[in-house]
């Protein structure tokens, strides 16, 4: 047992219980289910060391299958996903569960236990949909072109994926599009045209600083500067675009892990401590620091660590972080042990 | 004798029948013209514009507020001068209502006056609180970050709110419904709200006063932008961009109906707003219930006619008879305009076609 197993165990309680009657899960306790938050809260409890008894009548089993027909049925004829069931235009919603759908489809002991025969077809439209209808336009107009570069620095020949159809690429939706395609096999898709533009985009839109933000890293030739948020999951896009390029002292990727070591010692947000260390610990293997950062997220360390500081860490109680299924989903991610979240095998 | 007939003549059309059918033509050529000259608000929504347009010609005019505050440096002053302009206005009734504060909090980018300050903001919950509120809640969906906590902090507005006891709510991440959008400017029949937001009795816009490199300035109608749910609308909000920033500002305010706004305008920003810009002490609280008049007397006070080429949006919802632009028919209230008239160096000017980034 990991010192940490008790925490996650808690955590796990607090989404199976704070799960609504549809099937699905809010942004906080009691909200409406979005196709978000329950997809990070099945992938949290998927958690193949936790040993949930298939078949069961193991509270976790039983929510882990409501929440997957809640998903399944979500999907539109076009394969992709709104942000809840009323919503019928298919966005950016698409990318995390299609992320989901592949790790079930390639961890053996998931695959068993939870998934169906039409779970490949589902996977497959809304890989589709990510790739035709999900990722910007390319910019036909050399003088567009131009004036983008001119007054933002970014190179539109990058093609990014966008909240909405139809729209400009940005940094998270596009970390999320590419976990979804690149997850199941990244050495074939890290070849692929797509994903290598993809990886290039998110280059391209990194803050002179390290991080990124939205995807403005200049806005009129103003340094816009990163936020913890953006930062967080385009390094967990990048932990599956990684080569030999991107390691150095002096890299993007070692500039915007230590900038977000530093949001979240200095962060009085759940969300970015949940999520930031989620980030940091798929890099950084230093067991001192790494230990600093999932004690912040439990909140086990000595009262002069945290004086400074708000977040309040799990609830004891509950087992939850800030109440809400999001920020527990990514804690119960951070303490994970094993990375089938990410790198499922 | 013969009777000879003389041989009918066939006409294709009578005289009268070709007049009937040229002037059917003509008629429905001009409904055909008018209906295309008035996409996207169609015909029927087009005269009633006019008609609202020309109801307001006669004689309606909007009260503003503009009252001095010299600093932040205490809440009681800015208090008194906003009750002062809230009383000298004639107001809605606050008397068991469920107020929803919305600040613009958007960025922490040190040296820079970017949010609604804290003091403006405590202020207005006191205001409220002393009218009477049933429920006070503060509530925003910043455009460039997904979680807003730490700009809480950092930019102050945390410590007003856990002084006040007063609730915020993250309007990116709240639940939501659909409403219809009541003026078909956008191109989108339909708008997803915030429920916090659907269910308040009075909603109150607090914008900085700002220049804005997309808008022109930043005022209580482009405020509205940050109560559209990033969850379905994507972060910076920039969907609403690709159908026109003017058309959707207008949009919103005609569908959100928000009753009344306060500008902090006691240092705004000129230049490169809403980010970049530089301060500019003004010393003002703009106050009113009609936000085009709100938003055109805040122009002013930068040195701006808002007009079809400038803060294009205020001259638009002027046009749509939303509200008043025109300063003869705006009755300032507090201080002259003139006293407190300053020149803020404009925004850069963009092309439409890369607003989308």
């Amino acid at each position: 047992m990991g010192i940490y197993d008790k925490n996650l165990l808690n955590a796990l309680d607090f989404l199976t219980l704070s799960q609504n009657l549809d099937g699905g899960w809010g942004y906080r306790r009691d909200g409406m289910s979005y196709t978000e938050p329950t997809v990070f809260a099945l992938l949290a409890l998927l958690n193949p060391t936790v040993g949930i008894k298939a078949n069961s009548s193991d509270p976790r089993f039983i929510a882990l299958q409501k929440g997957l027909v809640w998903l399944r049925q979500g999907q539109h004829s076009d394969g992709g996903w709104g942000v809840f069931f009323e919503d019928g235009v298919s966005n950016w919603m698409t990318y995390p569960a299609t992320w989901l759908f592949n790790v079930i489809l390639k961890i053996p002991s998931l695959f068993a236990a939870y998934s169906k025969p039409e779970d490949s077809g589902i996977r497959d439209r809304a890989e589709s949909w990510i790739i035709e209808r999900g990722r910007e336009a390319a910019v036909e107009s050399e003088t567009l072109a131009a004036q983008i570069r001119k007054l933002f620095s970014i190179d539109s020949g990058f093609r990014g994926w966008s909240w909405g159809m139809g729209e400009a690429g940005w940094v998270i939706p596009t970390s999320m599009a590419l976990i979804a395609l690149v997850i199941s096999n990244p050495k074939a898709m890290n070849e692929s045209e797509v994903v290598k533009n993809g990886k290039e985009y998110l280059r391209d839109r990194a803050c002179p600083v390290g991080g990124w933000n939205v995807g403005n890293p200049w806005m009129l030739g103003k340094a816009l500067p990163p936020t913890p948020d953006a930062t967080s999951f385009a390094l967990l896009a990048w932990r599956l675009l990684l080569d030999a390029s991107d390691f150095g002292s002096t890299s993007q990727l070692q500039k915007s892990i230590t900038l977000l070591s530093d949001f979240i010692t200095n962060s009085n947000s759940d969300q970015t401590i949940v999520l930031g260390t989620l980030a940091v610990r798929l890099f950084d293997e230093n067991a001192a620091s790494l230990n600093f950062m999932i004690n912040g997220v439990t909140r086990q360390f000595g009262p002069d660590n945290i004086s400074r500081k708000t977040a309040k860490g799990q609830d004891l109680v509950s087992g939850g972080w800030a109440n809400s299924a999001y920020t527990t989903a990514f804690a119960a991610l951070a303490l994970s042990d094993t990375r089938y979240f990410i790198q499922p095998a | 004798m013969s009777i000879q007939f003389q041989p009918h003549k066939r006409r294709f059309l009578s005289r009268r029948q070709f007049t009937r059918l040229m002037l059917t033509g003509a008629i429905g050529g001009s409904v055909a013209i008018a209906e295309l000259a008035s996409r996207p608000l169609g015909l029927v929504k087009w005269f009633s514009v006019n008609f609202r347009r020309i109801s307001l010609g006669f004689g309606q005019s909007s009260e503003v507020a503009i009252i001095t505050a010299p600093s932040y440096d205490s809440v009681g002053e800015v208090l008194n001068q906003l009750r002062t302009a809230w009383d000298s206005l004639s107001m809605p009734e606050v008397l068991g209502k469920r107020v929803v504060l919305k600040p613009n909090i958007i960025y922490n980018i040190p040296g820079r006056v970017i949010n609604t300050h804290p003091v403006v903001i405590d202020a207005a919950i006191q205001l409220m609180r002393e009218k009477g509120a049933k429920e006070i809640v503060v509530a925003e969906g910043t455009a460039y970050q997904r979680d807003i906590t730490d700009l809480l902090y950092q930019s102050g507005i945390q410590e007003v709110l856990e002084r006040n006891a007063v609730p915020f709510v993250d309007l990116n991440h709240d639940d939501i419904k659909k409403v219809r959008n009541k003026g078909g400017y956008s191109g989108r029949e339909d708008l997803w709200v915030p429920m916090t937001v659907a269910n308040a009795d009075l909603l109150i816009s607090m914008p900085k006063l700002k220049t804005h490199h997309w808008a022109g300035a930043t005022l209580s109608m482009k405020n509205l932008y940050g109560i559209v749910p990033g969850l379905k609308y994507g972060w910076p909000k920039n969907a609403l961009h690709v159908t026109g920033i003017e058309a959707n500002i207008v949009e919103l305010y005609e569908t959100l109906a928000p009753q009344v706004a306060i500008v902090d305008g006691i240092i705004g920003m000129e230049e490169d707003g809403p980010l970049f810009g530089r301060s500019k002490s003004t010393q003002v609280l703009v106050v009113g219930r009609d936000l085009v008049a709100v938003d055109a007397t805040c122009a002013r006070i930068m040195g701006f006619e808002p007009s079809s080429e400038v803060i294009k949006h205020i001259w638009y919802a002027d046009w749509l008879g939303q509200g008043v632009l025109n300063q003869s028919k705006i009755i300032i209230k507090g201080v002259p305009l003139e006293s407190v008239r300053q020149n803020y160096l404009p925004p850069p000017s963009l092309d439409d076609t890369i607003k989308r980034y």
